[in-house]
Formats: structure tokens, sequence, C-alpha cells
């Protein structure tokens, strides 16, 4: 699987079934946040995946027990590693659509997000019935103020993140929930951070994001792309980098150096998205990446809006200066 | 794109049942009259040549097997981790029963349950399982002699010995095993990927082949009777790998079949003449000569997205579901 092969471009030929990626530590608060979900008056019928027996039970006629098999596909690729039982299961399960209209998935506490994210992009019939609408994380306030910085599984969590659910944040002092929060912004600067004291969240704010449409990846809010002065101190561990510079790219030196980046660091790359302005197109080239799999498309005209291209990266041992530097060459 | 050759063969359709669910595996009675269907909704039944649909089983949470023994019994499996042999429920535990296969004596039932095989002889009295395997078993084929069932799992197949439920050998291979199918012979064991891609192995001289180069994972596999092809799906085409060639299929370009307009997914040879049947996810069904012809030389339509199809053990019969739940049965006899 090559960065610029894959194609993540969605079958427009059938209404898709979305699904939200539930992670979380041991403990966090995750089968209460589903219970939340499943309880919630939202019309939807859910089917839940779950990987392990949580503390408190689930109460839904569609609970399946995944054995959470990571499979590496043929080619060796780390970055292919996918959940092989999730491809079995919801291919059968989708064989009667008509059953459930949404589906959850909790993985266990120590789960890298990863192949699961990676399953609906590299099996073409996962692609063609189901769309990934957002991993939701669920942080235990008090645990992993205690414990972020040496658990690579809760920062890997993080940086995976489209919501973040700050559970049990009554456990701890306002301090050290600010603290806490300063670190996850760190990590993933872009997702959004709900605070809860028993994963009360409105529903709405976890479910039916629609986070891996590339029409959201225009929603950048202004602001996350600026320089966070902090980021030189965090080189060996995750975090957040954002750019933005103005002008044209040129397509080609851009799909070199992405393909090239891809191919170096899409181990450390969790995820990644961009607005781009390519020299000759009138539209905005959008696009986003788990890893080293990569999906983009032109969406809706700059007109009279200054051409200008954003990109952001979470990742394990970003070098800045570098992804900077690489990304002005490419400017047409 | 090929055209439709003159010396076309015929299928015409006998009946056809709306039966609602997706059809999930058919299996037909050894006399051919009748065929058994596994729905998704649960129900396992027959049809037979007169229209006639009977509910013989249930598996709450869907159907996913079924197998008729040549010896008379039926066996089903389902996602309520039970199996039924000739209504009577067993159960395995709570994984899914995806797979289920009778010996091809009839005496014994082999069952693909979670990571484990289970064999049960058709009184359903006793009983054996295998160990665990390192994955769920995704696939089962019997060896045509019947000492052995061989089981697809994620890393390999494995071979388990019919007797004590031992696994006597591992065929290792570095990826994830969605069908399996021995040679009409036993000689050979071709599996089909997920990573459109499918691998040989011949068993008795201990040599491996691979085959790349398909455009999504391959879960159709089919032998010809005369062991001269294998068919394999992963496509809009149909693959036939040529086993008659002196070096066989290594180095060589395989045969093409395209008339498909959509993926295909299902396969199986005619087992008295060896015309082939496919299926495609767009309702074609075509039949096919790999040994004198690339053309089409018959074919039908199913009124949704095939699912499986099976040929009656005398081949005058084609039995073919859809995945929005219709059964069509061909009359093929000439």
């Amino acid at each position: 699987m090559t960065a610029t092969e894959t194609q993540l471009a969605p079958d427009q030929t059938q209404t898709k079934i979305p699904i939200t990626v539930l992670t979380g530590y041991l403990g966090a608060g995750k089968t209460t946040l589903l219970n939340r979900i499943l309880t919630e008056q939202h019309g939807k019928r859910i089917a839940v995946i779950e990987n392990e027996f949580g503390e408190i039970g689930i109460d839904n006629e569609l609970v399946i027990d995944a054995d959470e098999e990571i499979f590496e596909m043929n080619n060796g690729c780390i970055c292919c590693t996918v959940r092989g039982d999730l491809i079995r299961i919801l291919g059968s399960l989708m064989r009667s659509r008509d059953r459930f209209d949404y589906i959850l998935i909790e993985t266990t506490g120590l789960a890298d997000p990863g192949p699961v994210i990676q399953t609906f992009f590299v099996d073409d019939e996962m692609q063609a019935l189901l769309s990934l609408d957002g991993i939701v994380t669920v942080v235990d306030a008090a645990h992993a103020s205690l414990h972020l910085d040496d658990s690579h599984e809760i920062v890997e969590q993080i940086a995976f993140a489209d919501v973040i659910v700050l559970n049990k944040s009554d456990l701890v002092s306002a301090e050290q929930l600010e603290a806490l929060q300063g670190r996850i912004h760190s990590i993933n600067r872009f997702a959004k951070v709900h605070h809860a004291t028993n994963a009360d969240v409105p529903i709405d704010a976890v479910i039916g994001l629609e986070a891996f449409s590339l029409e959201r990846v225009l929603e950048f809010e202004p602001g996350l792309l600026e320089e966070d002065p902090e980021d030189h101190e965090h080189d060996e561990t995750v975090t957040s980098v954002g750019i933005e510079i103005p002008g044209d790219l040129d397509d080609d030196k851009l799909n070199a150096w992405l393909g090239k980046l891809l191919q170096e660091k899409g181990l450390d790359i969790f995820r990644m998205k961009g607005v781009l302005a390519i020299a000759g197109s009138e539209d905005r080239y959008v696009f986003q990446g788990v890893h080293m799999l990569f999906d983009g498309q032109p969406e809706r005209p700059w007109g009279e809006t200054p051409r200008s291209n954003q990109l952001v990266f979470i990742g394990r041992n970003l070098n800045r200066s570098e992804l900077e530097e690489g990304f002005r060459a490419c400017l047409a | 794109m090929s055209r439709l050759a003159t010396t076309a063969a015929s299928l015409t359709v006998q009946t056809a049942a709306e039966l609602g669910s997706h059809v999930s595996s058919l299996a037909w009675a050894p006399d051919g009259e009748k065929v058994a269907y596994a729905l998704d909704d649960g129900t396992v039944g027959t049809l037979d040549q007169t229209g006639a649909a009977r509910t013989v089983a249930e598996h709450p949470g869907g159907a996913l097997a079924v197998d008729w023994s040549p010896a008379g019994p039926l066996a089903s499996g389902g996602r309520d981790g039970t199996i039924t042999i000739n209504g009577t429920r067993h159960t395995l535990g709570s994984a899914w029963v995806e797979r289920v296969a009778w010996r091809p004596d009839g005496k014994l039932l082999a069952a693909a349950h979670g990571r484990t095989l289970h064999f049960w002889d058709p009184e359903g009295i006793s009983a054996k399982q295998s160990e665990d395997l390192p994955a769920t078993i995704s696939c089962l084929q019997w060896h045509p002699r019947g000492v052995l069932c061989a089981a697809g799992t994620y890393g390999g197949a494995r071979l388990i010995r019919a007797s004590d439920a031992k696994v006597t050998d591992h065929l290792e291979w570095k990826g994830s095993i969605l069908e399996l199918a021995f040679s009409f012979d036993g000689k050979r064991l071709a599996h089909g990927n997920q990573d459109a891609s499918v691998h040989f192995w011949d068993l008795s001289k201990r040599k491996e082949l691979e085959m790349w180069g398909y455009a999504t994972k391959v879960r159709e596999l089919a032998w010809s009777p005369s062991g001269r092809w294998l068919a394999t799906g992963g496509g809009h085409a149909v693959t036939c790998w040529d086993f008659h060639r002196r070096r066989g299929p290594a180095g060589s370009k395989p045969v093409e079949l395209e008339h498909h307009t959509d993926r295909v997914t299902a396969l199986q040879f005619r087992p008295d003449t060896g015309l082939l049947a496919s299926g495609s996810r767009d309702g074609m069904v075509l039949l096919w000569k790999p040994d004198n012809t690339t053309d089409v030389v018959g074919g039908s339509a199913a009124p949704g997205p095939i699912s499986t199809l099976r040929w009656s053990p005398n081949g005058a019969r084609l039995a073919v579901g859809t995945a929005d739940g219709t059964l069509t049965m061909f009359d093929a006899a000439r």
C-alpha cells in the first residue's frame, strides 16, 4: 500500500452506515458513555462491537463480542495493520443493513486506535458500506493527570481523537484540570474537548461528527495553526504541528514531498489534514490521512478568498522546522 | 469482452422464492430435489421444485451456514453459537458458527466455532474439538478422502485430523485466508486471501505458489472436476489457472473470463460436465467452458446481487441466492 495509491474515496451509490470508534484507558468511563449513548432517545438502532466486558454491562440487543485480532497485511507494512475480526464481523453484519443504522466500536483500554481506523480504509468492502464518523476518546482526568507521561496508550488515544471526553473532571482540582487540558492541547490541538463528570456529554457531541468527511476539513478554526511556543520542548513526544503558507503549491512537488514524508514518517504521523491551493486549480484541495493512508479531493472554489495552504500533523517526533521547510519548497 | 458463444448452455427458471433476507449459504439434498438455505435473519429452510419453502431451524441473530449430508441429515450453524443437525440443536459456545461442512461420506460434521473446529457425528451424540487456533477460523473444507479437514485463519491453513481433532499440519502463510479449496484429487490446496492474492500448496511435493494482481480480496474459488482449472474471483473477471500445463500455473498467464460488469461473488463448476457457473454483484449468472472458449456459453439473471450459487449433485439444477433474499432454482439439463 503506498501513500498516493490508496483511495479513501467514498462509493456514492448507497448511504453508508456511520461508525464511531470509542477509545479510552481502562476505567476511564467508556462503558458509561456507551450506555449513555444507547439509552438516549435518538431514534437510532445502534450495533455495538466490544472487545472486553467492562465493569458495567451493556444493555443492547445488538452487542457483538469481537476478538481484537490484529492482522498485518501480507506486504508487511505496519501502517496497514488492520482489525481482521472487524472486517469479518462488519462484513457479515452488513448483509442485513436494515437491522441497524449506526455502529459503535469499543476498543480495549490498551488498544492502539490505528489498526481499527485503518481497517475502514484498506478493505474495499468496509469502505463501500461504512463511513468512519469519528474517534471519541474518554480520558479519566484523575488517572491521566498522573499517568500521561508514562502511558503511550493514553497519549496515542488522545492523538487520534476527534473528540475527547475529559471524564471524572470533578475528581481533580481546577489547576490540575487546566494543566491536563494544556497537555492534551499540546498533543492534539484539533480535537474538541468536553468536560464531564459521569460521561455526561450531549449525544451530538460524540456521534454524527462526520469528522472524516473531507468537507469537515474545511472547518479549520483560526488560531489552530498558530505556532505553539512549547512545540520545541516536546520533540520526543506526541505533538500537533500546524503550518500555514500563503500562495500556490506545485502539484508534482507536493506529491513527491508528501509521498516521501509518509513513507519515511508514516508510522509516526497519526493524523494529518490539509486545505491546499494547487496552482492551476480553482478549488480548494482538501485531504486527510491516517498514518500512510491518504485521501483527498477538490472542494469549494477559492473565489475571493486569498489562496493559502494549511496543513496539520499530529504525530510523534515531529520536527516543525523540517516540515515547514519541506512544505514551503512545494510552492509553485 | 467476449461474445456469446454459439454452443450455448441453457438455464431456465424452474422455481423462485422470495425469502426476505440475505441468502448466506445453500446446500442441495443428495437427490437434488430440494435445496436448503441459511438466511441472515436466522431462518434455515428448504425449497422444493414446486416452489414450496419450509423452515426447518432457526438461529437467532442470523444463520450463516448450511450443509446437507450425502447420507441424509441437514446441518446448519449461526451467530447464536449453535449448530443444528436434522433440527436438533447443539450449543458450541458464544462465538459465531460461520461454517459447517459434512465429510464427503456424510458421517461426520465439521463446524467452525470461533477459533476451534468441532466434529460431530450425525446422531449428535459424540463430539470432539480441536485446540484453540491462534485466530478465528474463517473457512474450512474437507480433504476429499475425509481423513483431514483444512481450516483457514489469519496466519495460514491448518490440517486437522478427524479421528482425534489434532492439528497435524500447519501451512504457514503470512496473511488472512478467506476461503480455501482442495482439488478433487486432494493433492492441491488453494486459498483466497484478504490481500488480493491466491496461494496454492502442492501437498505431495510441499511446493507453494503465490498469485498476485487481483483487483480485490479473493473469496471465490472453484476447482474443475478434471483438476485442470482453478477458477477464482477477486474482481470483475473470472481468473482461471491452468494446472494441465507441464509446469502448472507457475510463470503462466491465467485465462481471464470477462463478461461480468460487477464484482464476481460466487463460482462453482458443474460436478458432471465441468461447466463453470459464475455470479456477480449485479445479479448476472454466466456459464463458461474454459476448456473450449473464453466466451460466455450461457447465462441468466437473478433479481439481486448474487451472494451464493450451488449446482445440484448431478448437475441438473443450479440454485442461486441473492443478497436481497431471493432464491432461484434453474433447470440446467442440456
